[in-house]
């Protein structure tokens, strides 16, 4: 065989297997994109996404009561006037470490449709965070200095901002507000002669009627670091009451408040048994997320520990998790705003193929 | 010599062939066809109108507009539509005059979909009648 054969052959093979490798490469980048979703089925998949915000469910009051089936799922609240106007109960009940919750299985099986997997997430438009700056010790308090951010996707968000700082039974509270930058300060005084976990609860609240959150846990007049959620009592909320499951039955929670952007509120107990207690939550009309707070003193160090849960449990994240770039681009991802007890939310839900 | 020239020809040969298979594979409609997305529109809308109707909560957006506060209702606007989208609001009186002096907007229109959602609204103080337009892009 001449020497320009041999050189052709050599050419031609790789040439050969460059193409195909690139063949497969392409083909595997592109694979998930040609399964890819037909717009019918997006506009079916969106469709879909209204239905089940609009629509109540079957029963219609499967959020408050836990003992009814859910036949047919959906989030609507029963006397909704308007489109997206969602059960606090029923969205609550989405969240997994809400005691009463219910299974994503129970959810798929009560949308009535084979194969439709979804997942659904509810949270605030935008995100408030905390940062402590100064601590001064007066003779008989302690001054806090907190600086406060409200973003939207790291994009400042001016808002009006309220304040409550808790501990044991004593509550402070403050107003203020973030500037075009996203940045304000508060400040707040707690008294000497109580020593803890102390809990700094910001709403933040951007007109129309958009709020957001954040619980800010500190130690107040003693060593050490805050008591971590859940180390004494999860709380857990359903129907305009509190259940509060204590892990040790002689650190029981002794004040329980709820708290909103406009007003605070003790809670009545109404169940003493010895590992839960129960308390009433008033249906207050104030457009705004509901903090629900127990304190109460630790049998050993005789220091106030704190606890609380937000009311609806938002954010959350129910269902299916879209992980997988197969899943990812036969998922379809529709994005609504919401309302919970006359607040708005970001409703995102997201079907798959 | 002659005959090594002619094996360097046939390599070239081979990446002209390479790249008229690529060029093919590349120009081909299936890569494109994702991208075709004919309920563009539909979900702009569904997205526009899910915005006003909760700018339009408790009658708001009506008295914001008799105030001519411009500004607040950008403000609002900007809060309730997702990032990533442009839009342009236009407050019409019920003939039909543009009465917004200052404009509304946020981002460049100049998208492949746009979509226009019409809203009536009524000013329950003054029960004026009010016609919104809002148009809507994804931002390029």
């Amino acid at each position: 065989m001449s020497a320009s054969s041999l050189d052709t052959l050599f050419a031609a093979s790789i040439m050969i297997c460059l193409v195909l490798s690139s063949m497969i490469g392409v083909f595997t980048v592109i694979q998930p994109l040609l399964d890819a979703p037909s717009s019918d089925w997006k506009r079916t998949d969106l469709r879909l996404a209204e239905y089940l915000l609009s629509d109540e469910g079957s029963p219609s009051d499967w959020g408050e009561e836990i003992n009814k089936t859910l036949i047919k799922f959906g989030l609507a609240r029963r006397d909704a006037q308007r489109p997206y106007v969602l059960s606090i109960d029923k969205v609550t009940r989405l969240n997994a470490a809400n005691r009463d919750h219910i299974d994503p299985l129970e959810a798929f099986e009560a949308l009535n449709i084979a194969d439709k997997p979804f997942q659904i997430v509810i949270r605030p438009l935008f995100n408030v965070t905390v940062n402590d700056v100064s601590i001064t010790e007066g003779e008989s308090e302690v001054t806090y200095r907190f600086k406060i951010s409200t973003t939207r996707f790291n994009l400042p968000v001016a808002a009006q901002i309220k304040c409550y700082a808790i501990i044991g039974d004593q509550i402070v509270e403050c107003s203020s507000s973030t500037s075009e930058s996203g940045v304000g300060e508060i400040e707040l005084s707690l008294t000497k002669s109580l020593s803890g976990t102390a809990l700094l609860v910001i709403f933040a609240k951007v007109e129309p009627n958009v709020l957001s959150y954040t619980v800010y846990p500190f130690i107040h007049n003693s060593e050490g670091s805050p008591n971590e959620a859940g180390s004494y009592a999860s709380l857990s909320p359903l129907n305009y009451t509190l259940r509060a499951y204590l892990k040790d039955p002689s650190n029981r929670i002794l004040y329980a408040k709820v708290l909103t952007y406009n007003y605070q509120f003790n809670l009545t107990m109404i169940e003493n048994a010895s590992s839960t207690q129960t308390f009433l939550v008033p249906r207050i009309l104030d457009k705004s997320v509901m903090i629900l707070v127990g304190t109460g003193l630790d049998a050993d160090s005789s220091e106030y520990f704190a606890e609380w849960v937000s009311y609806p449990q938002v954010p959350l994240r129910f269902g299916l998790n879209f992980t997988g770039k197969h899943h990812l681009t036969n998922a379809y991802s529709s994005r609504f705003l919401v309302t919970i007890n006359s607040a708005t939310y970001e409703c995102e839900v997201i079907f798959g193929g | 010599m002659h005959r090594c020239r002619q094996g360097q020809i046939r390599v070239l040969e081979a990446f002209l062939a390479v790249i008229v298979v690529f060029g093919a594979l590349l120009l081909s409609r299936p890569i494109y066809a994702s991208y075709d997305d004919s309920a563009d529109q539909e979900i702009l809308y569904s997205i526009g109108m899910n915005a006003l109707m909760h700018l339009d909560q408790d009658g708001d957006l009506g008295r914001l507009i008799s105030q001519r506060n411009w500004t607040e209702i950008s403000s609002r606007l900007s809060i309730l539509l997702p990032i990533g989208f442009s839009y342009n609001l236009t407050v019409y009186d019920e003939e039909l005059n543009i009465l917004n002096d200052s404009p509304i907007f946020s981002g460049d229109l100049n998208a492949k979909s746009i979509v226009s959602i019409q809203y009536v609204i009524v000013d329950r103080e003054s029960l004026n009648l009010y016609i919104v337009r809002l148009q809507l892009a994804w931002v390029k």
